[in-house]
């Protein structure tokens, strides 16, 4: 049954996910053709608005249902609530890699092609790239555990969803997750010392940045399971009307 | 006979306005029950509360005889007063999403269905029209085998031509023992020949419930005029 939900929130978000794709290639092809563009720059402000295309994402997966009242169909159904959660969250997940991913194969094919940002290929690109994929998933997460709780408000949702999810980022962002990085830390998850070498307008420069990819990595996917936890409690008081 | 739905002391508040207040009854299985009332009288409310999408203020609910869950609602069909449906699925999407979360669904019930209703799986569903819409809904639910079937205004918005369909889809569909039908309308002139038992409600209360039979009878009144009556009542505040 949870495969069939799935099946049904890739559909739903088919079109979303095809032209999140389709831009990509479409400015990855451009910026491949046309030389005297300052590619890097394009690029990534691309790259960025389709970031923030996810976020959208994550609030309107739910939204949509509440605004369609297909709640009564979804919520009518014999199946656990967590599992219509867990659907829309695998859904945002999958975009996110696919976005990043497509996005920084797309980066590696115009450095190949020496044409864009001047980045050099190496694990430490893979590493920020990976964290920024875990930054971008843990956000979406808050955003739909903070528009989920704001459905068991009767009035003033909007209000509650935009003071929650300030509250949750500042919370996970500020306090728990330096928290837990640093306790994973202690616990011997390794910190890891990287060298970033890039392109600036003074030439290529090197610094280096202590970076417990991992233990960051591993606190990322526990508040993301948490908010997914959140989510899942708020569901099951959600009230349809 | 076995009771399906049991309201004790139910009350329901939305804000500072109550939408039921203090309901009991007891429905009892096989039996096809009209939840009766003017709009905005509380008949919405019950099917949400028996469906658990909303909780009680007061009072308890048990339906076949247990907290709604999901061993409950995998015994109930459903179909809403307005279009739920994916509007960017087919309406054959619809059915096979809709057919694979309960096993009792029965494949030549949905055919026969498909054909009386006239129902076109290759249209999306944002290209139906209300009366299509109706006639969809009420395939997605009586393809079923349920125990219980949770009507909500079924007419309501529909052509005339469609209602017809409708109500012979379900005169049609009442074959097996032991399916009960809560019906809630308040356009009752196509459905009154159905109700075995009904149910009349006035600003969130019970004003009147019984045997169709027996309350046509002690009134010498028809459920259509019943019910009208019990809507003037309320406009005039009696």
């Amino acid at each position: 049954m949870f495969k069939t939900l799935l099946i049904k929130e890739f559909k739903g978000e088919g079109e979303w996910i095809k032209w999140m794709c389709i831009i990509l290639l479409a400015i990855g092809l451009l910026l491949r053709l046309k030389m005297e563009w300052h590619p890097s720059l394009l690029f990534i402000l691309v790259w960025g608005a389709l970031i923030l295309l996810i976020f959208y994402r994550a609030i309107d997966i739910f939204v949509k249902e509440w605004r369609h009242k297909t709640t009564h169909l979804l919520f009518s159904l014999p199946v656990p609530r967590w599992e219509i959660v867990l659907a829309k969250f695998t859904v945002i997940v999958v975009m996110t890699v696919l976005t990043i991913g497509l996005g920084a194969a797309i980066e590696v094919w115009l450095a190949v092609a020496d044409k864009a940002i001047d980045f050099r290929f190496n694990m430490t690109h893979i590493y920020w790239m990976v964290a920024g994929m875990a930054q971008i998933v843990l956000t979406s997460s808050i955003l739909i555990a903070s528009k989920v709780t704001s459905y068991t408000v009767y009035r003033f949702r909007k209000l509650f969803f935009v003071v929650l999810f300030i509250l949750l980022s500042y919370l996970v962002h500020r306090w728990l997750l330096p928290f837990t990085s640093d306790l994973l830390s202690q616990m011997g998850v390794p910190k890891v010392k990287v060298l970033i070498t890039y392109q600036s307008n003074t030439g290529l420069r090197h610094e280096t940045v202590d970076f417990g990819f991992w233990s960051s990595f591993i606190s990322l996917t526990i508040w993301t399971l948490a908010m997914f936890g959140l989510s899942s409690i708020s569901i099951k008081k959600v009230e349809v009307e | 006979m076995n009771s399906v739905i049991e309201f004790q002391n139910v009350s329901k508040r939305y804000g500072n306005r109550w939408a039921l207040r203090d309901v009991s009854f007891t429905l009892e299985e096989g039996k096809i029950i009209g939840l009766l009332g003017p709009n905005g009288s509380g008949k919405s409310t019950i099917i949400k509360l028996i469906l658990g999408f909303i909780s009680p203020t007061e009072g308890s609910i048990k339906v076949f005889g247990e907290k709604i869950g999901q061993a409950a609602l995998s015994r109930i069909a459903y179909t809403p007063e307005f279009n739920h449906l994916y509007r960017w699925m087919r309406v054959g999407d619809v059915v096979n999403f809709v057919k694979s979360f309960y096993p009792d669904w029965d494949d030549g019930r949905e055919a026969e269905l498909r054909e009386f209703l006239e129902v076109d799986y290759a249209l999306r569903v944002r290209e139906l029209s209300r009366g299509m819409a109706e006639r969809v809904k009420v395939l997605i639910a009586f393809a079923r085998k349920a125990e219980l079937y949770l009507l909500d205004e079924p007419f309501s918005g529909i052509d005339p031509y469609s209602r017809r369909k409708v109500v012979d889809a379900l005169v049609k569909s009442l074959r097996a023992e032991g399916e009960t039908i809560l019906f809630s309308t308040h356009l009752v002139h196509e459905a009154e020949k159905l109700f075995d038992y009904v149910v009349f409600l006035r600003d969130g209360r019970i004003v009147l419930e019984g045997e169709a039979d027996r309350i046509r009878e002690d009134t010498q009144k028809s459920i259509e005029d019943v019910l009208i009556e019990i809507s003037a009542g309320e406009k005039e505040g009696r």
